[in-house]
């Protein structure tokens, strides 16, 4: 069983950025080490979407109680929490099934259909004719089938749920009998899961359209109006989903989207927990709250509005918590927001490293490797003479650190006019704030320079289509379940350029909705009735572990670079090989690449590669690097003195 | 297997009580008239490695003689209860990508190396989850048949959601999340706020139904669809199995937790507290047998208010262990993890079941992810062993090895919880148990 990682297309290796070919809009978050870009024509199929079914996570679990049975509260909240990738718990990879959930599940279904039978039996399962309780059940199955399931039950499921009422119904009456057969369909895979069934490159049908889009758009089940559409055929044209597409947006129910994203995206689950020693425990508490709230307004009102309102808005509506911040003080947007501010310090001072550090990652789609194990990592300790910024400078003059730190920090410093609770400052420890910063290792000539400033950070962000297309990406992820897989990323590229070129995120949400990725699913056949459906434990074979790609280099001569590599495990996809001089990945130059296309005697077909580096000096040393195409991670070869 | 006995535990006189104030309401004795007392696994988890300078006991004449140093002298009372270990490394995590702290948190309980996956370690490769089964959930599958949860994973302040912040794991690549918050914990063990005869007629035929779903849709969803649900399935199919075999209890509920924040830094004490007591609970009621308690996770940046310690914890990790300022401010907090350590022993020690105590019939690992928080490195791990697990360890030593696997360890826990497993884990870091340790 060999896994498939979906996120293997992420631009991530070491410090060293990856950006796309110019003139198009570049794909930041997509530049893939498994085709390169020469062979890639990301639209010559339609695209088709690749996640493996997804569980409800607990937020979606509640909304659909809620808006199944009007069940108040949060359900969901002894269930365990969900896994995340990167930041996000709609991955439907990490978000799986535990024996926790699983028990879990039998008293949650169980409190859940209790209390919505004490309440609303009349209404779930209306009975005129006592006398006839068989038929009232059948009628029941049937009707809270279909909004349970999402989609009207098959003759074998009714079949099942109508068993299990007619034998109920003897020992625990009508009201209990109900109760149970709600319990059945709460734990079903149907429910429990957004299960799709459609041949390969097939469009799916209406209810699983119906599911997608209201799971996207309300993060909940659909209502009777969308069943009904998924029923009459409307959802398989384009002209049915935009008209059904128009009027979910005017439900109330699709702020639910604005805030479930922005809660992931911002990572705002650790805004519980948050501390800062210059507040009391109850402006604390007030504070965290009040925050949230701010700052998932302001996330839903930049949606509204388009993303350059999201990115510089000078008006930040901090209700509750107006005494802790100067209304004069110059705001830019999300990054100028005291909660995003505050989450990215320490309790004690402000940390241009985190903001550094969310501002690649989250905005420039660059995740950067944790510091080295080997590294010294004490953080300079608080001194009352000097400003954050000096205390930070040895970073960069450590060459160790400031590999990766150069990059990070002079962001930071720029956002260094706000200390830890977000809080605006012109001075600081008795010296004049200093808010230049610098961004450099990224393509994007909108971004990249020197700035002075909240302010001006705020307007690049705004207008770079780096950070747009970054957005757009981790959108994606959260909507579909996880980063784009090779076959999606036509679709996932035009859902980035709807955002670069409209900056509207209705205009982002609708190219999602009516794209191929979103109507089409790959899938294999399904599985054959005579495999074992239950496989015991024994059998389920462990993971196969990737093995890594050997990298074979010639000596050099004539300024050209020739050597071989191979991949066991993927025979066919050519591999990526870059090189750096002075130092290796992460810290050296950046100074060519290539991929393995041609033969020679001494290695696999096709494995061998060949570059001339133009901008090494004889007797420098170069670090030739391959890339594992499955796991995208990096084989670093030995030195190499340059002649 | 017949267990139709009844048991009722009366806790409390059912006033709301706040829970700190809960271990004096809980029951003091588990069931006595079982024939054969069952054994109890708890995976005890404190993170970021240890200064092995000051961890390790003062070795005596026999491995008898030991003192204990003065991380661990919260645990004198139970010295001869425990077993110290010296000489168990962790070579398994030289193997796959990761950062130690990552590859240590994955072999802890499974003794597997991580897979591929998202996250980035910080040699730049991309870790995913470990890639096995852990013990504790090889145990809990028979140790807790027939009771109302297969397994407890309590956290306090885990602050995150991936692999350096998972340590059971259900399966290769399937991790199972703690629950870190005392009222949520409470909510699981008290759905309802009671917990009572849960396996009925009625309950085995819902899941009956939900079988039968499950089957019909398989077959109509891709290969690699039906083997997620299939993984769903089998774990619903052990559930059932469990439920049909389970006895009737009635554990009455001592009253809710205060709400509290279980991630602000004050509360960390109450919590760690309110997640022991929850944990002691769910023993004496016998709901459970197995069960992870991780104090923390690794690579955090926590602070210690109520120890007046407010340095980055990852970060003190790392300071040189000849800087007395830094390592003595680590000590403190290793103290206060081993003050927990004992205050679980001791709710274990005085609750009687049978001839002996639920302390007797209990096996607790307590370990970290890396040995050493400066280095990183696998080898000499901080191991202690406390508890005779029903009589297969014999206790109140210093056991040095000449260097052994820590898959070598987990062999040895399991056969000391009555399992025959040979190997564990990575095979080519598993020859078998380490007999010196049985008894």
């Amino acid at each position: 069983m060999k896994q498939s990682f979906p996120w293997i297309i992420l631009a991530v290796v070491g410090c060293e950025n990856v950006v796309g070919a110019p003139e198009e809009i570049p794909d930041w978050a997509a530049a893939s080490r498994l085709a390169p870009e020469a062979e890639l024509d990301p639209c010559a199929e339609p695209s088709v979407s690749e996640t493996a079914p997804r569980l409800l996570t607990r937020y979606e679990l509640d909304n659909v109680l809620h808006d199944l049975f009007g069940t108040a509260g949060s359900p969901s909240n002894f269930l365990p929490g969900e896994n995340s990738v990167a930041g996000f718990v709609t991955d439907s990879d990490a978000h799986r099934a535990s024996s926790v959930l699983v028990e879990s599940m039998v008293d949650l279904s169980r409190r859940v259909a209790d209390e919505t039978v004490m309440r609303e039996l009349s209404a779930i399962a209306p009975c005129a004719t006592p006398s006839d309780l068989i038929d009232c059940g059948r009628r029941f199955v049937a009707e809270q089938g279909r909004r349970i399931f999402r989609r009207p039950l098959t003759d074998e499921e009714r079949a099942v749920f109508e068993r299990l009422f007619a034998q109920s119904v003897p020992s625990e009456g009508y009201a209990g009998t109900v109760s149970l057969v709600l319990q059945a369909m709460l734990q079903s895979p149907q429910f429990l899961y957004r299960l799709e069934t459609a041949p390969e490159r097939e469009s799916l049908d209406g209810y699983a359209i119906a599911s997608r889009m209201s799971f996207v758009l309300w993060r909940s089940t659909p209502d009777a109006q969308l069943l009904s559409a998924a029923a009459d055929g409307s959802l398989v044209t384009s002209e049915g989903i935009r008209a059904e597409l128009t009027r979910m947006r005017e439900d109330p129910k699709h702020r639910r989207l604005y805030r479930d994203f922005g809660r992931q995206w911002l990572g705002l689950d650790r805004l519980e927990g948050f501390a800062r020693d210059a507040l009391s425990d109850a402006d604390e508490l007030r504070a965290r709250e009040a925050l949230e709230e701010s700052i998932l307004r302001h996330v839903e009102r930049g949606f509204e509005e388009g993303f350059e309102a999201m990115m510089t808005s000078p008006e930040l509506a901090l209700t509750g918590v107006e005494d802790l911040y100067d209304p004069r003080a110059p705001r830019a947007g999300l990054i100028t927001h005291p909660a995003l501010l505050a989450l990215l310090s320490t309790p004690y001072g402000s940390s241009p490293v985190r903001r550094g550090v969310y501002v690649r990652e989250h905005l420039f789609c660059e995740p950067l490797p944790a510091p080295p194990a080997n590294l010294s990592i004490d953080p300079p300790p608080p001194d009352p003479n000097a400003t954050t910024r000096e205390r930070f400078a040895q970073h960069t003059a450590n060459a160790g650190c400031a590999a990766c730190h150069v990059r990070i920090d002079p962001i930071g410093f720029g956002l260094e006019a706000y200390d830890e609770l977000g809080r605006y400052r012109e001075w600081e420890n008795g010296a004049r704030v200093d808010t230049t910063g610098e961004i450099v290792g990224t393509e994007d000539p909108v971004l990249r320079g020197e700035f002075d400033g909240a302010v001006e950070l705020a307007s690049r962000l705004a207008q770079s289509t780096q950070v747009r297309a970054c957005v757009a990406s981790e959108f994606y992820r959260f909507a579909m379940g996880g980063a784009a897989g090779t076959e999606e990323r036509c679709s996932a590229h035009r859902v980035a350029r709807a955002l670069v070129e409209t900056g509207s995120f209705d205009a982002m949400i609708e190219t999602l909705i009516t794209s191929d990725a979103f109507r089409l699913r790959r899938s294999e056949s399904p599985p054959n009735d005579g495999d074992s459906i239950d496989p015991s434990w024994q059998e389920m074979p462990q993971l196969s572990v990737d093995t890594a790609p050997v990298l074979s280099v010639d000596p050099p001569e004539g300024g050209r670079l020739t050597g071989w590599a191979d991949d066991v495990d993927a025979p066919e996809v050519p591999l990526r090989v870059e090189v750096y001089a002075a130092a290796p990945m992460g810290v050296g130059r950046y100074v060519g690449a290539t991929q393995t296309d041609l033969d020679r005697p001494d290695a696999p077909p096709g494995r061998g590669f060949e570059l001339s580096l133009t901008e090494v000096q004889r007797g420098e040393a170069i670090f030739p690097v391959v890339f594992d195409p499955l796991s995208g991670e990096a084989v670093i070869a030995e030195e190499i003195e340059w002649r | 297997m017949a267990m139709t006995d009844r048991r009722r535990f009366l806790i409390g006189s059912g006033a709301a009580v706040a829970l700190p104030l809960l271990e004096s309401l809980l029951p003091r004795s588990v069931r006595a008239e079982l024939p054969a007392p069952s054994k109890r696994f708890i995976t005890f988890y404190r993170p970021n490695g240890t200064n092995p300078n000051v961890w390790f006991p003062t070795p005596g004449a026999s491995e008898r003689e030991f003192t204990l140093g003065e991380i661990h002298s919260p645990l004198a009372d139970f010295r001869n209860e425990l077993i110290f270990l010296k000489g168990i490394d962790m070579d398994v995590c030289s193997v796959g990508p990761g950062e130690q702290h990552q590859q240590g948190m994955g072999a802890l309980l499974t003794g597997r190396e991580i897979l591929s996956g998202p996250f980035l370690g910080g040699d730049g490769s991309r870790a995913g989850w470990a890639n096995g089964r852990s013990i504790d959930q090889v145990m809990a599958e028979k140790l807790c048949l027939g009771l109302p949860l297969r397994s407890l994973e309590l956290g306090v302040r885990i602050l995150g959601d991936d692999v350096q912040h998972r340590l059971s794991y259900w399966g290769p690549d399937n991790p199972i999340a703690p629950l870190e918050d005392p009222s949520r914990v409470y909510a699981r063990l008290f759905p309802g706020g009671e917990r009572v005869l849960r396996a009925g007629p009625a309950q085995i035929s819902v899941l009956d139904a939900v079988m039968e779903q499950y089957r019909s849709v398989r077959g109509r969803v891709s290969r690699s669809d039906a083997r997620r649900l299939d993984e769903h399935f089998s774990m619903v199919r052990e559930l059932e199995q469990r439920l049909a075999a389970q006895a009737a209890v009635t554990c009455e509920s001592p009253g809710a937790p205060e709400e509290l924040d279980p991630l602000d830094e004050d509360n960390m004490q109450v919590v760690a507290r309110l997640q022991l007591d929850l944990l002691l609970l769910a023993f004496r009621c016998d709901m459970t047998r197995v069960a992870t308690f991780m104090l923390s996770s690794s690579l955090n940046h926590i602070r210690y208010p109520f120890l007046e310690s407010m340095y980055e914890d990852h970060a003190l990790s790392h300071s040189s262990m000849l800087d007395d300022h830094r390592q003595g401010e680590w000590v403190r907090r290793q103290r206060w993890h081993m003050e927990q350590l004992a205050y679980l022993l001791r709710g274990l020690a005085s609750t009687s079941e049978g001839e002996g105590t639920l302390l007797d019939h209990t096996l607790v690992f307590a370990g970290s992810e890396i040995a050493v928080g400066q280095t990183h490195s696998h080898r000499d791990m901080p191991f202690v062993l406390a508890g005779r697990a029903g009589g297969a360890l014999n206790p109140g030593r210093y056991v040095q090895l000449p260097s052994r696997q820590h898959n070598d360890l987990l062999v040895t826990l399991l056969r000391a919880m009555g399992f025959s497993h040979e190997r564990y884990g990575h095979p080519d870091f598993s020859s078998g148990p380490l007999e010196t340790l049985l008894s």
